[in-house]
């Protein structure tokens, strides 16, 4: 099934047009990445897909519905976004902050129910926090803070995930097992994922289809072998990009 | 709650006559109408409830406001309310209006600079919380610069019940029932909202991916301080210190949630408000102080205490 389609869609940031008539098609149950260098419109794509920004032109449908359409908790309940910048916060704890995942799904104003709670604690288990859920999260530091941003993503469980260069702050294993979380709810939920990168590597090992943006407008999307080759990367990159394959898995790196 | 309960029975207790706690329990059954009944009933009780609803307004009201602006220093009277009441009240006391008039003249004064500030920040571009904030202040200035315009061209007689008026007094005020149910509102409505506060504490964009609609929300929430904080200041004028201190005490006392800080604030704005009034009237008997005196000599102090405590805590 279709979750996310987008209809001739541009993305102008100050002016400048980054995305141009994008027909972009987000199966359930696929992972996807966002490529491109700095500047092509990665965010600004993320942030129009969650209604954040308004596109210049070309409309965005999820599962059949014109998104304009959907506002409020009904569509928070359907995409998530995980934020670059991580969660700016006035001071509170850990499982306070990832119980706010749960807001478009409370049904009392008062209560926290016994079924929020359980995904919460489930949800910060999954990325490791359960022993700093009592802690303020002015003392967690950069990776634990993203863990947490992430969990609370988890928390909110909606069917379109939208992550913003999800693996920065973290360390090796947690972006390994962190992003492994997303893929077991891809699947297993039927939902959906699209994160923006800069980890080609990463991308290569996590998601099935890429979205590779090429600065001009222009743009390629497709399965992952058919996109991560080396002409494609070189040029939307600037850069010579190598591919090396060893067993089964291809490895990216920059050559001069 | 045992808190405004012991202040209400304290501020009831003190004053010129002093009554005992026998006394005072014993007034209403006491067959003729006695002096102290009258004392209580006339002069003391509507005064505690003055000062309740005046504390609770403005702490409310700076919950909001720090929430709102996302600003720790946010206090009720940053965005300019309070200067309007101000002009308003001093241009009636100027004019040596009546009682009536000086709270009538107050409030209008309120209503404009809230209408004034919302325009101006509305203006144009879309509203954010820098222009809001910049806007309220520049508004703020421009009040301030008529009331000393006031204050500078006034008899010497005029003088002292403007900066009475200015340092926030409860001597002349009675608690309307307009107010009392505009505190029970704002009470009520800041609950229903709480968690939708909660999110908003994560910045706007966080919060609009989470459901909630942070446009309409942030409307509502200026529009209630404006009103909470202008129906404070007519009944007593601009009492400092109590809608900065009160939340930020709650929330280092682990009130962090709106759920518990908004009714913890009321209760302990209330409280404190009628604490600190007792004193301003029994201090220097028979000569009263305005309590903006009194909440500004405790608030300043019991601030600093919290804030080294909670630094030691975290650290």
């Amino acid at each position: 099934m279709t979750l996310l389609r987008t209809r001739n869609l541009d993305i102008s940031v100050a002016r400048r047009r980054l995305i141009h008539q994008l027909e972009l098609k987000i199966e359930s149950g696929t992972s996807w990445a966002l490529l491109g260098r700095n500047g092509t419109g990665k965010t600004s794509l993320l942030l129009t897909l969650a209604k954040l920004m308004p596109a210049a032109t070309g409309e965005i449908y999820l599962e059949g519905e014109n998104l304009a359409a959907l506002s409020g908790k009904p569509l928070a309940r359907r995409i998530g976004l995980l934020f670059q910048q991580g969660l700016p916060a006035m001071p509170k704890t850990v499982f306070e902050t990832a119980m706010l995942g749960r807001y478009p799904h409370h049904q009392s104003l008062w209560k926290d129910d016994p079924e929020d709670i359980a995904v919460v604690e489930n949800a910060l288990r999954e990325f490791d926090l359960t022993h700093l859920s009592a802690r303020s999260i002015e003392t967690l530091s950069g990776g634990e803070s993203q863990r947490l941003a992430l969990a609370q993503l988890v928390a909110q469980a909606p069917t379109l995930y939208l992550l913003d260069e999800p693996s920065n702050h973290l360390d090796l294993a947690h972006q390994l097992k962190g992003l492994q979380r997303f893929k077991e709810k891809v699947t297993s939920h039927r939902a959906a994922l699209l994160m923006a990168s800069h980890d080609i590597n990463l991308v290569s090992q996590m998601c099935d289809h890429v979205l590779l943006l090429m600065g001009n407008g222009s743009y390629l999307a497709g399965r992952v072998s058919e996109i991560l080759q080396e002409e494609h990367l070189s040029e939307a990159f600037g850069c010579r990009i190598r591919r090396v394959e060893s067993g089964k898995e291809a490895f990216f790196f920059p050559s001069t | 709650m045992l808190l405004a309960l012991a202040s209400a029975m304290f501020s009831l207790l003190s004053g010129s006559v002093t009554l005992s706690l026998h006394e005072l329990l014993n007034a209403p059954f006491a067959g003729e109408e006695s002096l102290q009944l009258q004392i209580v009933r006339e002069i003391r009780l509507p005064r505690t409830v003055a000062a309740f609803l005046v504390g609770g307004l403005l702490s409310l009201s700076g919950v909001i406001m720090q929430i709102l602006l996302r600003n720790p220093l946010a206090d009720p009277f940053i965005l300019g309310v309070s200067g309007g009441a101000a002009v308003g009240a001093l241009t009636a006391i100027f004019l040596g209006s009546s009682v009536f008039w000086i709270y009538q003249s107050a409030f209008s004064g309120a209503l404009l600079s809230i209408l004034l500030v919302f325009t101006l920040a509305n203006a144009g571009k879309r509203w954010s919380v820098t222009r809001l904030l910049l806007t309220g202040v520049v508004v703020s200035a421009g009040w301030g610069a008529l009331i000393n315009l006031l204050l500078t061209t006034s008899s010497e007689n005029t003088v002292q019940s403007m900066l009475f008026w200015l340092m926030g007094d409860l001597s002349q005020s009675r608690a309307s029932w307009h107010s009392c149910a505009l505190l029970f509102a704002g009470l009520g409505g800041g609950l229903a909202l709480s968690r939708a506060l909660n999110v908003l504490t994560q910045g706007d964009q966080n919060a609009q991916t989470l459901g909630v609609n942070v446009e309409a929300l942030r409307i509502t929430l200026y529009l209630a301080a404006s009103v909470l904080t202008a129906s404070a200041v007519v009944i007593a004028g601009s009492v400092g210190f109590v809608g900065l201190i009160v939340p930020h005490a709650i929330r280092m006392l682990g009130g962090r949630d709106h759920r518990y800080l908004i009714p913890g604030a009321v209760l302990l704005g209330g409280s404190f408000l009628v604490f600190a009034d007792s004193l301003a009237r029994t201090v220097l008997a028979p000569q009263q102080l305005p309590v903006g005196v009194v909440t500004a000599l405790i608030g300043v102090p019991s601030f600093i205490l919290i804030l080294r405590n909670s630094a030691t805590q975290s650290s």
